[in-house]
């Protein structure tokens, strides 16, 4: 039985690893923001869950990450989707669209009943 | 693949720990400014903009820490953790610690020590391949009074010949040799044996090869195998030495191998340093039927059992009585090697492993008590935890870490007391256990010592950690709790533990006492003689300087003229009082000589077997008188007793005893040898005038020659060596003297003097006689002090887990001392509640202890002597000490508990 960390960690890492396919190289904070946006500000990111996720990610081999200049000229580390991150991203999303159509089914009023 | 990789990273993540926080540090003040960046953009003051930042960043330092978790194992640390907080839990309670740490140690160490010499000697099978089909074969004269005894050499053809169920089966003797030739002259002992023994051992030499079947025969057996050791140590290991030539009591010899190193022969009391074959001159007597002189070993067919080899052997022998009419009453007896070497053993090295269990078992149960009484304080504690959503698993796996440390400390400590102790018990081992095997601290006792180590901390850390995890979690933290129903559980436990604990100790103390009083016993033994300043040495004269002629009627023998030479020059010395020669001395040092015996006007055997068979001893003159014996009846030996004169001879009080019971044995004319009519004809016409010597009894003296300790002597003929006559003549004999005072001092003039006669003769065995006494009684001696010192531990960690409870239950009803003092009671009253607390403790231990002990001391009583296994005094005295000690380790708890201050009490939660 999973709880709720680990169901957030789930979603969280496939949130990442779509942010990183669509922005390219970006530092920690950029996706935190970057989530955030794309939530529609539903979603507050917690860093304390970000950071383990990222390094969790990244000992696994989806991201790498190298340390660069950010626009204000700051050191930041910079991460990355490696192919291995794009096919997981690939299947992880796969994985969800099936699990939200099963799940519409069961929840759309009437629906199939024949 | 992918947790693969994360464990790689996470390994690698161990040694980068500095980086890593710097790292992660610098990325999240980097993610903190952004965001502070990004609200001042949006429009916030500077202040503003921090604060907010900081708000929705949540805990820095909680971020760091989910990140630290990230980076390695969780698992690990935490058990590490678990580790490091039972290391600080032993730090804070010292007297716990030592207590525990002792406990282990030195249930531990001992029983290493002792399973160690126990695995060496009886249970480690000999060294030889296959080494439980190695059996010896014992001739058996048991009308003759001889249960077991060497084998004459036809015998042993005999069997070898018509046996089926020995692959091999060989003959040996020991012989002294005089070695000379390379440097200096030497004395070994050496092993004289059937080419095919060392098939029969299943060994081959090391370098050059074994005996060949020929080399028995008289003339070619001019040949020597060498021990490793001795090629080592007289021939510097010269590869060369095959072919060359050694000089054995004046005979030249030619080696032809080189045993391995470390094989000992046999059970190794001897140290054998060369073997040659087992031949015999034409003619020689050792080859007939009447001369046992044989060791037989062999080996059995794979699949035959002892039992078939034992009948085999019976059925044999049966044959030769029927053939042979000089084998009349001769039998046969198989007996397994080891069981040969170690059997006496086996029953002291039992009762010595059984004795040391016990005190593992207290100090075990002084740990159960510890453990349970920390378990109980920790109670709240582990409340918390649990209320904080520690699982079962968790708590149980916590405090089975925190007792590693414990584990370890204690385990190592016992094995460095172990590694010692092993050394005390190897110097201190009796002189007459075998030691083929050597005696160290190897791999099984290394295994057996953790194994012990593990499950007795384990076990006793277990059984509290499950309780506690059990506990009402509201109990635990409710204010003031009593815990009432799990507490007079322990309570009862503990006392029960405590309560064998001193029935333990009281089963070793009284086995102690008891081996004590035995060795007491046997040491005031009068053995008959005086022991102190008198010194003793064995003169082997070699035969080839020394010939013996076999004719009656030949010259007296020139070793004779030696002896006699030597004793007047000895006696001359300065600081010397008086000397003598003997061929056996007292504890059966030197040789074992019998002989037949009979006595005139007796009722005649009917046959040789039934002939009885005495001790026959040699000695001069002065020997009595040397010795310090008081003759109870008679007169001693004189100058006077010289050849040509009667024939005299002394007896001892066993042989009067039984051979002369109701009538006086003085005057009592005897020979050395059966009634001549029972012998063969051919025989008899070799006999000067057909007859053996014929002896009278002229004294009669006390057993001067027990064998050991607690056995019985044997009948016993001594004859003054000049009437040597029809008994043979023995060349080697044990010089005594007895000195002023400081014996030892007067070995130069001694050596001088024997030199001075026969620059050649190496002198062996130099002893006092005080030594000799105190080595027969090594054994009893090891029994005792290795028993005393086991009850001695067992006592020390009763006494000292009395306290322990004892100390605990007054500390945990501190409230209810508080509240009886309250009510009137005063501290001599409280003191006494304790004491009698201890008491009934001791009471019921004893009580327990008491019986068992009736039971097991049956066991050893074949150990005892002068006292018996249920000696009453024994057991009342040690029960009486034991609730004296007991009572005093609870009087000092007791103590305190009286002075406790009734307010502070009180108020104590």
């Amino acid at each position: 039985m999973a709880n709720k960390t680990d169901v957030w960690q789930g979603t969280l890492a496939l949130m990442i690893l779509k942010t990183l396919e669509s922005m390219g190289p970006i530092h920690g904070y950029g996706i935190a923001r970057r989530i955030e946006q794309t939530s529609g500000d539903r979603l507050s990111v917690n860093y304390g869950t970000l950071y383990p996720a990222l390094i969790k990610l990244e000992q696994e081999g989806y991201i790498t990450s190298e340390w660069g200049l950010s626009d204000n000229n700051r050191r930041a580390k910079y991460y990355r989707l490696t192919r291995a991150g794009r096919k997981r991203l690939k299947k992880h999303t796969e994985e969800w669209e099936q699990t939200i159509a099963i799940v519409s089914r069961f929840l759309s009023p009437g629906g199939e009943a024949s | 693949m992918r947790w693969l990789r994360s464990l790689f990273m996470r390994l690698w993540n161990l040694f980068q720990k500095e980086r890593l926080e710097k790292e992660l540090a610098e990325e999240l003040e980097t993610t903190l400014q952004m965001h502070i960046d990004d609200n001042l953009r949006s429009g916030m003051s500077p202040e503003e903009a921090r604060y907010a930042a900081l708000r929705s960043f949540g805990g820095v330092e909680q971020t760091k820490e989910e990140c630290r978790d990230a980076h390695s194992f969780v698992f690990i640390k935490s058990l590490w953790q678990d580790f490091r907080h039972g290391l600080r839990l032993l730090q804070k309670s010292p007297g716990f610690t030592v207590v525990a740490i002792l406990s282990l140690c030195l249930g531990i160490g001992a029983n290493t020590a002792m399973f160690s010499v126990v695995d060496a000697v009886l249970l480690r099978p000999l060294p030889y391949p296959e080494a439980d089909r190695l059996v010896m074969l014992w001739s058996t004269m048991e009308s003759q009074g001889l249960p077991t005894s060497g084998s004459a050499m036809p015998n042993f053809r005999y069997w070898r010949d018509q046996t089926h169920v020995f692959e091999e089966l060989g003959a040996f003797t020991y012989g002294d040799f005089n070695l000379s030739g390379q440097n200096y002259p030497e004395r070994v002992r050496g092993a004289i044996i059937t080419p095919n023994i060392f098939r029969v051992l299943g060994i081959s030499p090391a370098l050059g090869r074994g005996f060949l079947p020929e080399e028995d025969q008289f003339g070619r057996h001019f040949v020597v195998l060498l021990s490793h050791g001795l090629w080592q140590r007289r021939h510097g290991s010269d590869p060369q030495i095959l072919g060359q030539s050694v000089k054995l009591s004046g005979e030249n010899y030619t080696v032809v191998g080189v045993m391995p190193q470390s094989m000992p022969f046999l059970d190794n009391s001897r140290q054998i340093d060369l073997w040659t074959p087992l031949s015999f001159a034409p003619d020689s007597l050792s080859d007939s039927r009447t001369s046992h002189f044989a060791h037989i070993i062999g080996r059995l067919k794979d699949g035959a059992t002892v039992e078939q080899a034992q009948d085999e052997v019976s059925r044999i022998a049966h044959q030769m009585e029927e053939q042979f009419p000089l084998n009349k009453g001769i039998g046969g007896l198989v007996v397994p090697l080891q069981e040969e070497f170690v059997g006496d053993f086996k029953l002291p090295l039992f009762m010595l492993l059984g004795a040391v269990a016990f005190v593992l078992l207290v100090a075990c149960v002084n740990l159960a008590n510890l453990l349970l009484a920390r378990a109980t304080a920790r109670a709240t504690e582990l409340a918390i935890r649990t209320s904080l959503g520690a699982g079962r698993v968790r708590l149980i796996r916590q405090l089975l870490f925190e007792s590693l440390p414990l584990c370890l400390l204690g385990g190592i400590s016992g094995l460095l007391l172990a590694a010692w102790g092993i050394q005390v018990i190897v110097s201190t081992l009796p002189s007459s256990l075998p030691r083929y095997n050597a005696i160290s601290l190897d791999g099984r006792v290394l295994a057996f010592t953790f194994f012990i180590s593990m499950l007795t901390i384990l076990l006793f850390a277990l059984i509290p950690a499950s309780q506690a995890a059990k506990t009402n979690v509201r109990e635990g933290l409710t204010e003031g709790a009593r815990q009432g129903t799990t507490d007079r559980r322990r309570s009862r436990l503990r006392d029960v533990l405590v309560a064998a604990q001193v029935a333990l100790a009281l089963v070793l103390l009284i086995g102690a006492t008891l081996m004590v009083q035995s060795f007491i016993n046997l040491r005031k033994l009068d053995h008959g003689f005086s022991a102190p300043n008198v010194l003793t040495m064995r003169l082997p004269l070699p035969a080839a300087k020394y010939p013996v002629s076999q004719d009656f009627d030949s010259p007296p023998p020139p070793a004779l003229a030696f002896y006699d030479q030597l004793l007047e020059r000895v006696s001359a010395l300065p600081g010397m009082q008086s000397s003598g020669v003997s061929t056996t001395l007292p504890f059966d040092t030197g040789s074992r000589w019998g002989k037949l015996f009979s006595v005139e006007g007796h009722r005649a055997p009917s046959s040789l077997d039934q002939v009885p068979a005495v001790r026959y001893v040699l000695v001069s003159h002065d020997y009595f008188r040397t010795m310090d014996v008081a003759v109870r009846r008679g007169r001693l030996f004189t100058q006077r007793d010289s050849a040509d004169v009667q024939q005299v001879v002394v007896i001892n009080e066993t042989l009067a005893r039984r051979f002369f019971p109701d009538e006086d044995a003085l005057g009592k004319i005897i020979w050395m040898g059966p009634p001549e009519d029972l012998l063969p004809p051919v025989w008899k016409s070799q006999l000067p005038e057909g007859r053996f010597t014929r002896r009278t009894i002229v004294g009669i003296i006390p057993d001067i020659n027990r064998p050991g300790p607690r056995e019985e002597a044997k009948p016993e003929v001594y004859v003054p060596y000049h009437q040597f006559g029809t008994g043979g003549w023995p060349n080697t004999m044990m010089l005594v003297v007895r000195t002023t005072s400081a014996p030892e001092s007067l070995m130069a003039g001694i050596r001088e003097q024997i030199s001075a006669l026969d620059p050649d003769l190496p002198i062996t065995n130099v002893a006092t006689m005080e030594e000799l006494v105190s080595r027969s009684l090594s054994e009893p001696r090891f029994n005792a002090s290795l028993l005393g010192l086991f009850a001695g531990l067992a006592l020390l960690l009763a006494a000292v887990g009395v306290y322990g409870v004892m100390s605990y239950t007054v500390t945990q009803r501190t409230h209810e001392i508080g509240i009886r003092r309250a009510l009137g009671a005063q501290p001599s009253n409280i003191l006494r509640l304790f004491v009698l607390r201890g008491l009934k403790l001791a009471a019921v231990g004893v009580a327990i202890g008491l019986p068992a002990s009736f039971v097991l001391m049956q066991v050893i009583t074949s150990q005892l002597y002068g006292v018996s296994a249920t000696d009453p005094i024994t057991f009342v005295a040690v029960a009486l000490l034991l609730t004296g000690v007991v009572v005093m380790a609870s009087y000092v708890p007791a103590r305190r508990a009286a002075r406790v201050d009734p307010m502070v009490a009180l108020r104590a939660e």
